[in-house]
This record gives C-alpha cells, structure tokens and sequence, in this order.
C-alpha cells in the first residue's frame, strides 16, 4: 500500500473514539503533530488484537511540539508511533 | 515435634486462592488448552520463560559500550539496529519487535515510556522494572520530564531538548547514552559498568563521579 505521508508533513490525530484494542494515545488525540520518518508497514493492531486479518497500515514516528499538547511554552518534544488510519493531512 | 492433639503447625497457606487474579485464571487455562491440543508442550513453555527471565540488561551495556568505542559500529547501530544487535550475538531478533536507537547528544536527551502499557526492548534488555509499568511514571513523564527526571537525580542543562519517545506501537526503543568525558582509556568492562539500564532508558545519564 502506498504511504499517504511523508517525512516533514503536518497531521492531525484524529479525536474519535475507539473500543477495544488501540495503540493511538489519548492525550495525543486532536493534536496536530509532523512526521518525521514513515517506520514500515504494519498489520492493524487494533484488529490484529482480536486474531482477526487484519489490513496493513504505513505506521509513522510523529512529532509533537510540547505547547501542542499541553498548551504550555518547552522547547522539549513527545514523539509516538501512529498508524496511517488515524492521522489527516493538514493544509500545505 | 510431639503431635498432641491436632494441633497443626502455624503458618500461613503459600498460595492463597482468592489472590489468583482473574488474568492469571485465563493464562492457565489457556496454556493448559495449548498444550492439551498439543499445540505447544509445557516445555517450550517454560523455554521461553526461562529465556525471557535470561535476558539482564548485559546485552544493552555491551552493546552501547562497543558504540562509545568503535564510531563505525556506532553509526551501523543507528542506521540499521537489527543487524548491529546481531554481530553482538543478540539471538530471537524476528521474534521479537523491532528495536530504534535513540543517540543523546548535548542538545537532545531522549527518554523512553509506554503510556499505553509496559512495552520495553526486553531483547536487549530483559524484563522492564517495577516503576516503567507504573502509572505515576507512564503518565508523569510525558507531561512533566524534567520533574520525573530530577527524582531519578538527573539535572538536565536547560539547553538540552528532550524528546520524549512513547512507544506506542511496533517498535521498541532504546537510548544511546552519551560517553562521559575522562574515561578515555577505560576498558570495555569498565565504560559497561556506567551503562546502566535506567541510563538505556534515559531516566539517567552516566557519570564518573
């Protein structure tokens, strides 16, 4: 499958909900972060969880700007491992 | 000891069953249903514990030690880890997740947790300790670092970005320290010592004095 993203593009974490089984953190939810390396392409933990066949999904190491998520002033950074079906593109 | 009566020795039962945990229940009935059908035996059962329960962070500081002294080791170790952790004899790579090393600089310190639960690059560095699966450090470190970091007694330059790395999904991740100054002609068993497993982590940084 072709990766959406590449290295340097802003994306949004989607906010949506999910039951069960999911690797995208809470708290990075609705935040908008940049990729900084497209990782591989692996299965979908959150079917993969539940034995089902799960579809492959490009995963990404994202960035995060600290006043992006906690709304306060660091030069320090969050970086967390996303899969593709979470994440929107953002304006160029 | 006279048997008077019945009068039976004080102690208390080894295991007491309302502790058993409704996970520990579902473990064993699972792996008795496996073996049963004959799909794994108890021994390769206990194979994996026992090699699981065999990894010590040994491998890490060997590892990192050989990066602090052969530079192209190092750049092999950042560029392409799984074939560097294999020269050093790491076995059970493909059965395990892929591992990422971070390298610290004096102007990035990199520091690893798994908000989500407790993954870890046990393949270099065995099981994780009691504080990584803690709540207090999962949720603490990714808000407030520097706090946590000083309670570990690591002061970090104000200069130093750290990144924060939470291993979310497939991948593992482990820190490259940097190499104190003044121990040039140390031996490799020597710079290994300083190459603690919180070091590995990035809670630490190694120090001579």
């Amino acid at each position: 499958m072709m990766p959406r993203f590449k290295a340097g593009d802003r994306v949004l974490v989607d906010a949506r909900d999910h039951e069960g089984h999911c690797r995208t953190p809470m708290y990075l939810r609705g935040k908008t972060g940049q990729v900084r390396k497209l990782i591989g392409i692996y299965k979908n933990p959150e079917e993969l969880a539940y034995y089902k066949d799960a579809e492959e999904q490009p995963l990404y190491d994202v960035v995060f700007e600290w006043k992006e998520v906690w709304g306060e002033d660091s030069q320090d950074e969050l970086a967390a491992d996303i899969y593709e079906h979470w994440l929107q593109p953002i304006g160029e | 000891m006279p048997h008077d009566g019945h009068h039976h020795d004080d102690h208390e039962a080894i295991e007491d069953l309302d502790d058993i945990t409704e996970f520990e229940v579902m473990e064993q009935a699972i792996r008795e249903l496996l073996v049963e059908k004959g799909i794994l035996s108890a021994s390769q059962i206990q194979a994996q514990i026992d090699d699981m329960d065999s990894r010590t962070p040994v491998m890490g500081q060997k590892i990192i030690a050989r990066a602090w002294t052969d530079s192209a080791y190092r750049e092999r170790l950042i560029s392409d880890p799984k074939s560097a952790f294999a020269e050093m004899g790491v076995t059970r790579l493909d059965e395990n997740p892929e591992v990422v090393v971070v390298e610290n600089t004096p102007e990035r310190h990199n520091v690893i947790v798994c908000t989500l639960c407790s993954c870890y690059p046990r393949v270099l560095l065995g099981m994780p300790p009691a504080w990584y699966k803690k709540r207090a450090y999962r949720s603490r470190v990714v808000k407030e670092p520097r706090k946590v970091l000083s309670e570990f007694g690591t002061e970090l330059p104000d200069l130093t970005k750290i990144e924060v790395h939470d291993s979310t999904a497939d991948m593992r991740y482990l820190v490259l320290p940097m190499r104190p100054a003044g121990t040039d002609n140390w031996s490799a068993e020597q710079l290994e010592a300083l190459i603690t497993r919180d070091a590995m982590i990035g809670v630490k940084v190694p120090s001579i004095v």
